[in-house]
């Protein structure tokens, strides 16, 4: 459906019919000024430092560029592109003039520093090629070695601007310069190894010049004095602030950024004393004024001159508009200056401003819809000020276009700004690619008219554009958009040693579980490390409560580290580069450590934050308007009785999904320091609402995926990896068929192979006692007992085993569930819940990690086998949980490392929590008589809350069980689901465990052999060298190969060998930790034990 | 009502062991006096207390609260209202010294007051109204006890809210006897706690066959 076009869309006028005096380039223009006004100061160049001015006029300004044009072209040809190397001043202007009246190129670039010389310039230098490169007669004796470094740059004409030139001025000659000639090309895009040079003619040049003027009322341009800082080589510094004051006639100060960033007073005094009434600078510059220049050196000021000032460099801040213009109010400086308009390099420079003499337009939005792309008034608790980029130019033609499907957008919806018009470039500099794809783009529906995409995001409202981001660096998180601007702004303020406009946020996918939000920021000088971690949560705090997300790593970077573009422009791409490959002077980082599960939605519209939910609850409970409620007032102040404050501290909990301490609504001075302190340590108590967002999506955004899976990206995956395999000539290692009872052997194809891959660790799988065992099971129960055992399915050997068992662990009482993921899942999930914390080691099993995400409770995981770790988790979140579980296992598969059971018993009990031990691979294996870990780590059975364990492994059978208090028991035997509803476990598989269980009771040496056996092992491992990792003193031992094909490839030359052992590969641990895993038994011989050894020592020798 | 100042007895409450005196005020028929009663009453840091107050009613209820408190304690010490010295202890609860406890409380108009000369003192009363989530409340702030206490009163047919109310308000009176906050209901022992309901007295606040609006709670530490 096309949408009503505002007035945005006039015809672009050609750029002839604004020119001055009929001049259709840039040197015609000159010249008719030398001839006009010669002897009229055209610039003036403040040094700094006190050095005197330098000025030029139009006249010697015309006669310098004749020279240097003529010393340009006896070593270029038309065309050529010549680099623009050069300190900011009056050289520079000159040069740049006369690359134009040379009719090269000029390709203007930052002057490098000799110390440290930019990388960008030999890029650039790679990208157009130059002939020559001008630059100052100082900086070319120190820029020998880099120069002769570097392939490019050696080959080059150099030609010092400034001393190099004899007057030549008589010799030039105009050589037929017209307005389509490619006057210069400007770098301002890209990154450092691509960068893209955006080809500007002579004609878009003095169109976009025709419109900057044109914004401006006539009269104000003969006596108008600009004043600039900006960088010559960036195109608001070049254009804005040299160009345009030429075009019309006038004068400008300039001095150089330098002297502005050391002494921003500096820019304020030239404005004063020159009665300057033109500046430009982006957003950070106003900030810096505000923050550095004192009272009483505002007073010494007079900027009542001062009637325009461009700002519009990047997104612009109300607050920064405001500030600047109450600071400096005194000194004469209007409001009503402030002239925000919206540019870029690829449209010449401006596209968007005005109307003038207004001051800023700004509209009141609700922050919660634009990060759904969507722009409604603001609301109470919901306000965002955005300013306007004002009208676009009337020869710039702007739409809003949906970046995805290219349908344009109707007024207050946000979408990429595209541009079309005389102003636009011609695309980059030998990028067909690049300029198709940025220079070509269509509007669905009207494929005769091509536009420019500037990446920018933004929406019309009024006839005014607003400016909301960056496409790329939009922060898409959870299904919302977050602008990094807006996340910078309140972070930066959130504590004093931050720098405000020094920040840069943006997401960072380096692994692909899933995005991370990232914040860096400059501290200040002053800040000291020990301040760290208030800076830390100050930042955290501030980004949940305003922007209600939290940022997954906070960096701190040492004063200007964070990079910028030459205009001032912080970049964050490059930021997040310099971060991933280390360049990033970092002082100070926090990771959130914390495996989150979002919390669940705030009951407050749109996701309002913390303060304003309390607020509103405040005001449902007395009854009274939610705007009267005052967040620096208490809650106390409002006369809340203990029922409201039980009853608001209950309901806060459901919707925090932790604990909170009651007494914080009494001890809090205010609302505000309450919603606060309800998110210390910067966790994830912010809402983040995904099922609304999820909700909200129509059906056609909706993507189903087709059966059958092999469509499916995880099962191509899958696909590939065992492709993989195939490519490295390996045999598939998995579901390889054995024939026969295995245990320490195992025939495989009618071979008989020593068998390390299995957890027959007692050798009873396969004891004719426990097979009897089982018959006479069958015999008398059959093969199902055909329901679940609540029902009818109980039968006596059901209980005999559960009671065994609770004996043999030294517990009440014991439940059976007929598998050991059942068992981690079922139990786990059934006794926590929401409100409630599991601590998981981070290796353990994936049914425990199953259990605790299905139980809604909080998880968190600790570094594995670390108990202070966990002890300082614990500590830091326990208040707010109801009931707090940590889970580890008796034996860790992967090393066969065991945790020191003792200080974890003493941690649970201080912090009130709940202990688990899965000993799947601990039971019937670890303790002199195989009662798992208790007995290994003396430490009575009943300090532990629940003992899980499998029947599977020592067991000789199947399923799993948990050993506990008789309650504990009784509850799960009546409503754990995975019991319940569950068919009672196999006759057959009970007994096995049962007759299993009884031999290892009777036969302990069993174990003996087992830890020997182990012990033996590892012994012969080490003495070959063999890297077992951490395993100590159980039957799990790896031998860490460090890549996964060389560890699937040793394991079937073990297999010639006749010695089967499994591989364990990436991802189930790291590629550099991948490893064969040896597992033990006891019926293994010390002979089978050597020769294994032996043989894994000689294929690794032999490069394996 | 004792001259100038705020508040009736309402009776004595006697258990094993302690005696104290309850008296009363209804908010409501204090409010053309509240300005006078600031001035005159008020300590000054109970005055800037009040300007801190966002809420008209709350403000008002306050100056009477610390009227009906000054004024019997003044005439228990024979000194004026305004010369009363209440200090806090470090768990915040007001007290005067040993030998006088005291302890207040309010709930709608009401106001209750009480004074003993034995034991520390908790005092609680509780408007009957509907209160929201009622069964939230409960598994998350009674003890054992107490929810066994719950489910008693249901039993006998009394409507959730009020057998929460009541159970609250026996709660709230051994905390405050025992001077800690609603925090220290976590794993507080109260077995040292003897708590009473106020029926009896409530139900005089009541004229004949109407039904008694309040509930509520002493308890002696």
């Amino acid at each position: 459906m096309p949408v009503a076009r505002t007035d945005n869309t006039r015809t672009p006028r050609s750029a002839g019919e604004s020119s001055v005096a009929g001049c259709s380039t840039l040197v015609a223009l000159l010249r008719f000024r030398a001839e006009t006004m010669g002897d009229r100061v055209v610039y003036r160049f403040l040094p700094g430092d006190g050095k005197a001015e330098q000025t030029v006029t139009y006249r010697e300004l015309d006669r310098r560029a004749r020279s240097l044009a003529v010393a340009i072209r006896e070593r270029a040809r038309a065309g050529d592109r010549a680099l623009l190397l050069i300190p900011p001043g009056l050289d520079y202007v000159a040069a740049y003039f006369a690359c134009l009246y040379a009719r090269v190129i000029a390709v203007p670039a930052y002057p490098p520093n000799p110390r440290r010389p930019d990388p960008r310039i030999p890029s650039i230098a790679r990208d157009c090629e130059p002939t020559v490169a001008l630059t100052s007669g100082a900086l070319l004796a120190k820029l020998d070695q880099w120069r002769g470094g570097d392939e490019r740059l050696g080959a080059v004409h150099w030609i010092a601007a400034d001393t190099g030139v004899s007057d030549a001025s008589q010799q030039w000659s105009d050589d037929g310069i017209a307005a389509d000639d490619v006057a210069m090309l400007q770098y301002t895009s890209g990154s450092t190894a691509s960068p893209k040079g955006v080809v500007l003619t002579h004609g878009n040049l003095l169109h976009n010049l025709a419109l900057i003027r044109s914004a401006f009322p006539v009269e104000h341009a003969v006596d108008d004095v600009g004043c600039f800082w900006l960088p010559p080589f960036h195109d608001m510094g070049l254009i804005g602030g040299i160009l345009q004051p030429c075009y019309v006639g006038r004068g400008a100060v300039l001095m150089s950024s330098a002297t502005f960033l050391q002494r921003p007073l500096s820019w304020l005094e030239a404005m004063s004393t020159y009665r300057a009434t033109t500046s430009a600078a982006p957003n950070f510059a106003f900030d810096l004024c505000v923050e550095r220049i004192k009272p009483d050196e505002i007073r010494d000021l007079d900027l009542s001159s001062w009637h325009t000032v461009f700002d519009g460099a990047e997104p612009i801040r109300a607050e920064t508009i405001d500030r600047f213009s109450r600071t400096f109010e005194d000194a004469g400086f209007r409001r009503e200056a402030f002239f925000p308009c919206y540019g870029l390099a690829e449209a010449t420079l401006f596209v968007a401003g005005g109307p003038w003499g207004h001051g800023p337009y700004t509209l009141d939005v609700s922050r919660a819809a634009l990060e759904r792309k969507r722009v409604v008034p603001a609301t109470a608790g919901d306000r965002l000020r955005l300013v306007s980029s004002g009208a676009p130019a009337p020869g710039q033609t702007v739409r809003i276009v949906d970046p995805e499907t290219r349908e344009e957008r109707a007024d207050r919806r946000i979408g990429e700004i595209w541009v079309a018009g005389d102003s636009v470039a011609q695309g980059y500099w030998r990028n067909a690619v690049e300029s198709a794809a940025t220079f070509g783009a269509t509007v669905a529906g009207e494929d005769r008219h091509t536009f420019l995409r500037t990446g920018d995001l933004g929406f019309l409202d009024d006839g005014q554009l607003f400016v909301t981001g960056r496409l790329k660096d939009l922060i898409i998180l959870n299904g919302r958009n977050y602008y990094p601007q807006d996340l910078e702004i309140a972070a930066e303020r959130s504590h004093p040693s931050l720098r405000p406009g020094h920040s840069a946020a943006f997401a960072m996918n380096d692994d692909a579980a899933r995005e991370r939000l990232v914040i860096a920021l400059e501290v200040t000088r002053h800040h000291r490390e020990s301040d760290h971690e208030s800076v830390f949560s100050a930042v955290r705090r501030a980004l949940a409560e305003r922007e209600g997300i939290l940022p997954d790593i906070v960096v701190l970077v040492r004063q200007n580290g964070i990079p910028r573009t030459s205009s001032g422009k912080v970049q964050r791409r490059a930021t997040r580069a310099m971060l991933a490959d280390g360049s990033l002077d970092v002082v100070g980082r926090s990771d959130q450590t914390i495996d989150d599960v979002p919390a669940p939605p705030l009951a407050a519209e749109n996701g309002a934050p913390l303060e304003a939910w309390l607020r509103r609850w405040v005001a449902d409970e007395l009854q009274i308007d939610v705007t009267t409620v005052d967040a620096t007032a208490s809650v106390r102040d409002y006369g809340l009785d203990s029922v409201a404050a039980v009853r608001l501290v209950t309901e806060l909990e459901r919707v925090l999904g932790h604990r909170v301490d009651v007494s914080l609504l009494w001890r809090e001075p205010s609302i505000r320091s309450l919603s606060r302190a309800l998110d210390v340590g910067g966790e994830r108590t912010a809402p983040l609402d995904i099922a609304r967002d999820v909700a909200e999506r129509t059906v056609d955004e909706r993507q189903v995926s087709p059966l059958p899976a092999s469509e499916f990206p995880e099962f191509r995956l899958l696909q590939a990896r065992l492709d993989d395999l195939e490519r490295h000539g390996l045999e598939n290692p998995y579901f390889r068929v054995h024939e026969g009872s295995t245990g320490s052997t195992a025939i495989v194809e009618g071979r008989e192979l020593i068998n390390f891959a299995n957890y027959n660790y007692l050798g009873l799988s396969g004891d004719p006692r426990v097979n009897a065992a089982v018959v006479e099971a069958v015999r008398r129960y059959g093969t199902s007992v055909s329901a679940s055992r609540i029902v009818s399915g109980e039968r006596p050997i059901h209980r005999e085993l559960e009671q065994e068992l609770a004996s043999f662990i030294g517990v009440e009482d014991c439940v059976l569930y007929i598998g050991g993921v059942t068992t981690n899942v079922s139990t786990i999930s059934h006794l926590l819940g929401p409100g409630d914390v599991v601590l998981c080691d981070e290796l353990l099993h994936n049914s425990a990690m199953q259990g605790a995400l299905f139980s809604g409770a909080q998880r968190l995981t600790f570094p594995h086998n670390d108990v202070a770790a966990a002890d300082r988790l614990l500590s830091s979140v326990r208040a707010r949980y109801r009931r707090a579980l940590i889970v580890i296992e008796g034996v860790y598969s992967a090393d066969g490392d065991v945790p020191d059971l003792a200080r974890f018993v003493a941690m649970k009990k201080r912090h009130e929590a709940w202990l688990m031990v899965d000993e799947a691979h601990s039971i019937g294996v670890l303790g002199a008589t195989g009662r798992g870990l208790a007995e290994h780590a003396g430490v009575s059975p009943r300090a532990v809350d629940l003992w899980m364990g499998t029947l599977s492994k020592s067991l000789a059978s199947v399923g799993g069980y948990i050993g506990a208090r008789s309650d504990i028991v009784k509850y799960l035997k009546y409503t754990a689901p995975g019991f319940v509803f569950s068919v009672g476990m196999a006759p057959a598989n009970v007994a096995a465990a049962l007759e299993a269980l009884r031999i290892l009771r009777r036969e302990p040496d069993r174990v003996r052999r087992l830890h020997d056996n182990a012990a033996l092992f590892l012994r012969r491992a080490k003495e070959h060298g063999l890297n077992t990792g951490s395993s100590s003193g159980t039957p799990i031992v790896p031998v860490i190969t460090g890549d996964s094909i060389r560890a699937v490839r040793l394991s079937q030359q073990l297999l010639h060998h006749g010695i089967n052992v499994q591989p364990m590969v990436a991802p189930a641990v790291s590629e550099s930790a991948a490893r064969l895993r040896f597992f033990l038994a006891s019926g293994h011989t010390a002979e089978q034990i050597d020769r294994t050894v032996a043989s894994v020592a000689s294929l690794l020798d032999s490069g394996a | 009502m004792n001259a100038g100042g705020v508040g009736t007895s309402l009776g004595r409450i006697t258990a094993t062991g302690a005696e104290a005196e309850v008296w009363y005020a209804w908010c409501g028929a204090h409010l053309d006096r509240v300005d006078a009663l600031s001035h005159a009453v008020l300590s000054p840091e109970e005055r800037s207390r009040l300007d801190r107050y966002r809420s008209r009613a709350a403000a008002e209820r306050y100056v009477v609260t610390r009227s009906l408190v000054r004024s019997v304690l003044a005439s228990h010490l024979g000194v004026a209202p305004v010369d009363v010295r209440v200090t806090r202890t470090q768990t915040g609860k007001p007290v005067l010294s040993d030998e006088l406890h005291f302890n207040v409380t309010h709930s709608g108009d009401l106001i209750l007051l009480a004074v003993s000369s034995q034991r520390p003192v908790g005092v609680d009363v509780e408007r009957r109204r509907p209160v929201p989530r009622v069964v939230d409340l409960e598994t998350r702030w009674l003890t054992h006890e107490e929810r066994r206490d719950f489910a008693t009163l249901r039993r006998l047919g009394i409507s959730a809210s009020d057998a929460f109310l009541r159970v609250w308000s026996l709660k709230e009176a051994r905390l405050k006897a025992l001077g800690v906050g609603i925090s220290g209901a976590g794993g507080a022992s109260f077995t040292k706690v003897q708590a009473l309901p106020l029926d009896e007295l409530l139900s005089t606040l009541s004229p004949d066959g109407d039904d008694v609006q309040y509930v509520g709670a002493i308890a002696f530490a």
